[in-house]
Order: structure tokens, then C-alpha cells, then sequence
């Protein structure tokens, strides 16, 4: 087991209701709400680690507009263009490499388009899907129209085509995630609904209706890591996180990613249970899981290690299906992986597992990370 | 048990100009990455991360890297991380690969800077759009503009001579005219490299658009040691500093003051006391030729307006006692994130003992590899690293 990485502040802002119209401004505000949690200040700030597209931001290099207001200025900065959980994976690796104390991690999903277009859920969808269809390969799948929401109805059509699960309880599986999250603070479809309400919404393309798909909102959410040595002299650790994995999916090309979707997955949370010491999924009490459509749930809950049928301990508040802040997503399952374990109560040490995904390309060439996190 | 990092191989592609190059992005890459992976011993089977640069708002497509990593030929699963920190990609691709290697998350780290200009039409149109939106783009600033304003106050302070820019301009031509790797091998003709593209930058002060790869092959330093391909190059220190996004948060355009505050870390980290004594070879980032001698001076290579000396005097080639750029520099070669990661490149070469084209710093034991970018230079990263053996 390696060296633990104290996350000593969470903090977002994140919803439908777009939290403030200029990115820069919000990155500050919620990055100074997580240093008032760790007890720091933005001049303890070692590295600032963003997660974010120039796409989605409406200019190139826009980390060079939200760096200094994560407390980058005149500090070591990068940038990751993936979901948030890998800008956690490198500044966490920062830390253990002797880089960084301190590293303010900071993802940033506010698509700069008109703010009441952003406010609504589909123009919000028709812009990611444009921009995931830049994502592709600009030869062979980018004329065909492929998109993240292209591969994940391909994926579900599969599945339905294998009998691996019919549409009826992909509904089913979706409006109980929905209805679950609605009912929690960090939620975006705050409406319960039904299976029929699932299956009579928009379609996207065949199976998959739009609530079948990930909850897609603005959000930024800030994570501050230490070491635990440094911790020590900060106000206190909302959790540990003992150890992680990564690995990347298959390509579009590469056969097998519509049978094993997960296989990412599977090989991030066994680097991420051999690392943290865990010998059995049974050992989590918390299980955070980025599946983008309910046909990917079994799959990837199996690839954690679990049974894939409704286990109570995955995705409390309803997972991606109820709210998914772009590549902000890996940051707040985070966050709520680290309330939930706060939430448990006393009684000694409780572990969680976070996974997340990117949806920039669907399951296509996505790096899933799993992260062990420990009751502080 | 933590180990330290170190540059097992490199692998740089031959450039040329976008609409010259026949190869694809993803070619070139796939070549640079072969050299790299022959270079250094190791089999693609043997990558467990890679780490590849792009910069979206300048190419043809959003996370270039996602095409591009597939068509390598890795083992499946390989972890894929893109960084895109505009101007400093490609140093900052290398320090994360150094910190995943130093940090225990992965033992041998492929890094790619793919071309990254092929795209656009109108660079300098792609360059404004990075700077801030309501104060500076308006103006029409783009990349020459802040080249030439930094070179203008350079100018006014110390009182320099045009002639002297156009020496660092023909000095680091001079250079790539023995670089196989770099595009532009020739001064140009005198009144082609005298057109003027804005006070006091000429055409032959200003970087080609390029188009190439390079790739870097980041292990530990006991794997190093143990492919016994090459001698062992150590990552001794890196890191990366942020300044202001705005301009109007400069105080003085004649320095990236910034740039001294992360070399004073970076020594401190290497344990160099005198850099100018300490450092055998330098590759820096100077697009706009005569960014090189505010480059050297936040460096701590001479004091502040001294710069000039080193250009005349021959202080920055091969034989001199602070060779620099000795590959021509990105004011030869720019593809973009290929050229960001080229430094690096060019000095574990150097202190390989294998240097490009054959111009060899005797005896080289450590170098300085930097890259900069994104709107007045607001970013920088340095990597300081040394031979072992």
C-alpha cells in the first residue's frame, strides 16, 4: 500500500442554475470555499490542477483565464482534458513525486453558450454532442455522425439485441436513479419521474431516450489534496485517498467495445484494490459509479468487483443519471462519496470507491479512474 | 519505494511546412513514437501511461490525443492522460510523465507531442482568441503582436540595436542549418527577412509554422540503467509557474518576470547554485528570435541587459560557454506541442551523447530544457536534467 493523499476540502456549485456567468469569477469562489474547509489559503496552494475543454470554455488555452483564480498565480499549474478524476490521479502523483504540498484541483464544466440555452437540458446535449462529434476520428467517423450519445445507443441497442436487458428496464433502472437523486441535495433532475415518463421522453437515437442518458449540467467543483504530512497544519481531512488506478477503453475500430465496455474499468479498480489493500469490493461501504446509460450499469458494477444487480451501496443519489457536470463529473462523485462516508457515522475506519468516466466519446477510448477513499 | 525519473529515449520526426508535410498527424506521431521506443529499448507492450499534448481551439478537432493514441499500437488498457496547457503542452506533457514515473503511478511513460498547426487557416486569428476577451481580443492582438511588444520594451530599455536581434536570429539559423530534424535550414534572402511584421519583428525574426512529432520515452531510473541502451539521463527537477492572464498584470514587458521566479525554484530543486557555471546546454523556447535574450537573463545567465554580450561574443554556440539552442530553437522548427517537448528531446540527446546532427557539447553533463506560451507568456515550465554516469 502506498502513501495516502488527505483531501482536506471539497467544495461546488454546480446545477441548471448556472452558478454565475463568468467561469473565472465561480473557479474563485468555489476554490476559496474549499480552501475555508481545509483551513489554507490560496498562497498554501502549491499546484493548480484543472479538468477542462477549450471547447466547452469558447476559447484556446482557457486555462490561461482560470489557472490564477484556483490559486495557480506564480505557482506550478497543468491542465487535464478528461473527466476530473485523472486531474485528481495527477495531482495526487504530484504530492507522492514530491512536487506539491498542497494542490488545488479544479474542474470546470460551464459551456460557453447563451446562458438560457445552457439553463436547457437539450440545447445543453446539442452542444456537447457537437462537440463530442469533433472528437472523432475527422475521416471515418465524424461524417457517419458519431457522437458520445451515438455510441452509447449502439451500446444499449447491443445490449438489448444480446438479452442482456430489455428498454422496458433500462426505464425502469433510470427512473429509479433519477427518483432516488431528486430527493438528495447535489442533484440536477430534481423531478422524480416514472419508467413511463423515461420512455415517452425525448429520444436521442434508439433505444435511449434522453433521460436514459447522463444528467448533463453546468458545474465546478474543487478539490484541495495534501500530504499528509502537510495536512497536519491545515484545519483537518474530510477523507484519504489510499490509492487509485487508471486505464483506457478500447477504440472505435478495436473490436470488443460494444461486448466489454467496462474492461477499462475493470483493469483501473484492480490496480486501485491491489494498492489500497483491498482483497474483496465487500470491505466498501460507499460505491460511486460513473455508468452513462442504465445498460452500462451491470457491466461496469461487475467490472468493480460487484454483483451488478442493484447493489444498495452504489450510487445513493442517483449517479450520473441524476446529475453529470460534464468532466466535472469524477470531482463530485468525489464529493459525494467523501459526504457519504461522513454521513456513515462513528465506528471506525469505512472505505469508499469512486469511478468515473469521461462521456466526450461515450464508452469509445474514455480513461475510467477508480479511487479508494478512507473515513478520515 | 520512490525512484527517481529519467529519459530512457527520444524520437523526433523531420518537419516541414503544413502544406508541404505528407504524412497525417497520427503518422507522424506513430513515428516519432518508433524512434522513440528504438531508441530507448522498450516494447510498446512495455508503456503503461501515456501522456500526449494537444491544443484544441488551434486544431481541427477537440482532444486530438484520443485519435491519436489508438493508432500507436499500445497494449490495450494503457492509461491515456491529455494535458493542454496551450504554449507549454509539451513541457507540461513531460513533467506529468515524470511526476507519474516519480510519484509511483507508472514505471515507463510514453510521451507524444504531435504537430499541432496543420489545421488552421489563419493562425494568428486561432492565437487572439486566447487572449482575455473583453480587454485584449478586441484589439486584435495575436502571437506576433506580444513577440514583438515584449521586444520592443526589451529594445527601449537597454537600447539595442536592431542589428543584435537580427543576430539572434541568424545565429539560431545557423544552428538548425546542422539540425536534420529542423524545417527551416537557410537564412532566408536579406529583403525577405527584412519585411516587417510588427515593430521591431521581421519576417526573419519570426518562427516558421511547422509540421512534425516528437516523442519522449519518461522511465525510472533503474529501468533506465537496466536497458543499458543509452546513458542514464535523470530528471533532476521540473515544474511549470502561471502568471497573470492579462496583460495589464505585467509589470515590465523587457523580462518574463515569472520565469526567474520558477528557475530560482528549479535550481533549488537541482541543487544549482550558479546556473551560468552549472549548465552545459540550454534549449529555450524563443519563437520570436529575440525573446531569447529576456529568456537568458530571467534565466540568471547574465545580468539584466547583458544578453546582448553573449550574442555577440559566440557565447551560445557549440564551443561557447553557454551553448544554446543549439537546435535552431522553435524560432526554426515550431509544429506546436511537438516543438513544446522538443527541448527536452534535444538535451537528453545532448547529454546522451548523441546529439542532433552531430553537434556535440563536449563533455555535457546537465542541461536546461523550457517552454512557454499562452497569452503574454503567461505560462512556463523548466526541466533541468543530468547525466549519471
Amino acid at each position: 500500500m502506498t502513501e495516502r493523499i488527505a483531501i482536506a476540502g471539497v467544495a461546488a456549485a454546480y446545477g441548471r442554475d448556472h452558478p454565475a456567468p463568468k467561469a473565472d469569477e465561480v473557479v474563485f469562489q468555489v476554490c476559496s470555499a474549499a480552501l475555508r474547509q481545509a483551513g489554507l489559503r490560496g498562497q498554501d496552494v502549491d499546484q493548480a490542477m484543472l479538468s477542462s475543454l477549450d471547447l466547452y470554455d469558447g476559447r484556446a488555452i482557457s486555462n490561461g483565464l482560470l489557472v490564477p483564480a484556483a490559486g495557480g498565480y506564480l505557482k506550478d499549474e497543468s491542465r487535464i482534458e478528461g473527466d476530473s478524476s485523472l486531474a485528481v490521479v495527477a495531482a495526487a502523483a504530484n504530492i507522492r513525486a514530491r512536487q506539491a504540498e498542497v494542490a488545488m484541483v479544479v474542474a470546470v464544466s460551464l459551456p460557453e453558450i447563451d446562458h438560457e440555452q445552457a439553463a436547457d437540458a437539450a440545447e445543453l446535449r446539442r452542444f456537447t454532442e457537437t462537440i463530442s462529434n469533433y472528437t472523432f476520428d475527422a475521416h471515418h467517423a465524424r461524417p457517419l455522425g458519431m457522437s458520445a450519445g451515438v455510441a452509447l445507443a449502439l451500446h444499449s441497442a447491443h445490449t438489448i439485441d444480446r438479452g442482456e436487458m430489455t428498454r422496458e428496464e433500462m426505464a425502469r433502472r433510470a427512473a429509479a436513479d433519477i427518483s432516488r437523486g431528486a430527493k438528495t441535495a447535489w442533484s440536477d433532475r430534481r423531478t422524480e419521474v416514472t419508467p413511463e415518463e423515461v420512455l415517452a421522453a425525448p429520444g436521442l437515437a434508439w433505444p435511449v431516450t434522453e433521460l436514459m442518458l447522463p444528467g448533463e449540467c453546468p458545474g465546478v467543483v474543487a478539490i484541495v489534496l495534501a500530504s499528509e504530512a502537510r495536512v497536519r497544519r491545515a484545519k483537518g481531512t474530510r477523507a484519504w485517498i489510499r490509492g487509485w488506478g487508471t486505464a483506457t477503453g478500447r477504440h472505435l475500430a478495436a473490436p470488443g467495445w460494444l461486448a466489454d465496455p467496462a474492461d477499462a474499468t475493470r483493469a483501473a479498480a484492480t490496480k486501485a484494490y491491489a494498492r489500497s489493500g483491498i482483497a474483496d469490493p465487500a470491505e466498501l461501504e460507499v460505491i460511486e459509479t460513473t455508468a452513462l446509460t442504465p445498460a452500462l450499469q451491470p457491466p461496469v458494477e461487475r467490472a468493480l468487483g460487484l454483483d451488478g444487480d442493484g447493489d444498495p451501496r452504489v450510487n445513493r443519489t442517483g449517479g450520473a443519471t441524476s446529475s453529470y457536470p460534464g468532466l466535472a463529473n469524477g470531482a463530485l462523485r468525489v464529493l459525494k462519496a467523501v459526504d457519504a462516508l461522513e454521513n456513515l457515522g462513528s465506528g471506525g475506519p469505512a472505505l469508499a470507491a469512486v469511478h468515473a468516466t469521461d462521456n466526450l466519446m461515450g464508452p469509445i477510448s474514455a480513461t475510467s479512474a477508480v479511487l479508494v477513499l478512507e473515513r478520515a | 519505494m520512490r525512484n527517481h525519473a529519467a529519459v530512457a529515449g527520444v524520437g523526433l520526426t523531420a518537419t516541414t511546412s503544413p502544406g508541404r508535410q505528407t504524412a497525417s498527424k497520427t503518422e507522424l506521431c506513430q513515428e516519432a513514437v518508433d524512434r522513440a521506443l528504438a531508441h530507448s529499448g522498450l516494447r510498446r507492450a512495455e508503456i503503461d501511461a501515456v501522456v500526449v499534448g494537444n491544443i484544441d481551439g488551434f486544431e481541427a478537432t477537440s482532444t486530438a490525443g484520443r485519435t491519436i493514441v489508438p493508432a500507436l499500437g499500445l497494449a490495450p488498457g494503457t492509461s491515456v492522460y491529455i494535458v493542454n496547457t496551450g504554449g507549454t503542452t509539451g513541457g507540461g506533457v513531460f513533467n506529468l510523465a515524470a511526476s507519474l514515473v516519480r510519484g509511483g503511478e507508472a514505471e515507463r511513460v510514453l510521451c507524444v507531442g504531435p504537430s499541432t498547426f496543420d489545421g488552421p487557416v489563419d493562425l494568428q486569428a486561432v492565437i487572439n482568441t486566447a487572449l482575455p476577451v473583453a480587454m485584449e481580443q478586441p484589439l486584435g492582438i495575436d502571437g506576433v503582436h506580444v513577440g514583438g511588444m515584449f521586444a520592443a520594451a526589451y529594445q527601449s530599455r537597454y537600447g539595442v540595436a536592431d542589428e543584435v536581434l537580427e543576430l539572434c536570429a541568424a545565429q539560431q539559423r545557423e544552428h538548425a542549418a546542422k539540425n536534420p530534424y529542423a524545417h527551416i535550414r537557410k537564412p532566408l534572402p536579406p529583403e525577405t527577412a527584412a519585411t516587417p511584421i510588427t515593430t521591431p519583428l521581421t519576417l526573419g525574426m519570426v518562427c516558421p509554422v511547422s509540421s512534425g512529432a516528437t516523442a519522449v520515452v519518461v522511465t525510472t531510473e533503474t529501468i533506465a540503467r537496466r536497458l543499458d541502451r543509452n546513458p542514464v539521463v535523470r530528471i533532476a527537477a521540473y515544474g511549470s509557474v502561471a502568471d497573470t492572464h492579462l496583460g495589464t498584470g505585467r509589470h515590465d514587458f523587457s523580462s518574463c518576470e515569472v520565469l526567474a521566479l520558477l528557475a530560482d525554484r528549479i535550481y533549488k530543486d537541482a541543487g544549482i547554485m550558479d546556473p551560468r557555471r552549472e549548465l552545459d546546454v540550454l534549449e529555450i523556447f524563443s519563437p520570436y528570435a529575440p525573446m531569447q535574450l529576456i529568456l537568458l537573463e530571467d534565466l540568471g545567465m547574465c545580468g539584466r541587459g547583458e544578453a546582448p554580450h553573449l550574442v555577440r561574443d559566440g557565447s551560445l554556440h557549440v564551443d561557447g560557454d553557454l551553448p544554446t539552442n543549439l537546435s535552431g530553437g522553435p524560432h526554426s522548427t515550431n509544429p506546436g506541442v511537438a516543438a513544446q517537448l522538443a527541448p527536452v528531446a534535444y538535451i537528453a540527446l545532448q547529454l546522451m551523447g548523441q546529439a542532433a546532427g552531430g553537434v556535440q557539447v563536449a563533455e555535457a553533463r546537465r542541461g536546461l530544457a523550457h517552454s512557454t506560451g499562452s497569452a503574454w507568456w503567461q505560462f512556463h515550465t523548466l526541466a533541468i536534467l543530468e547525466k549519471t554516469e
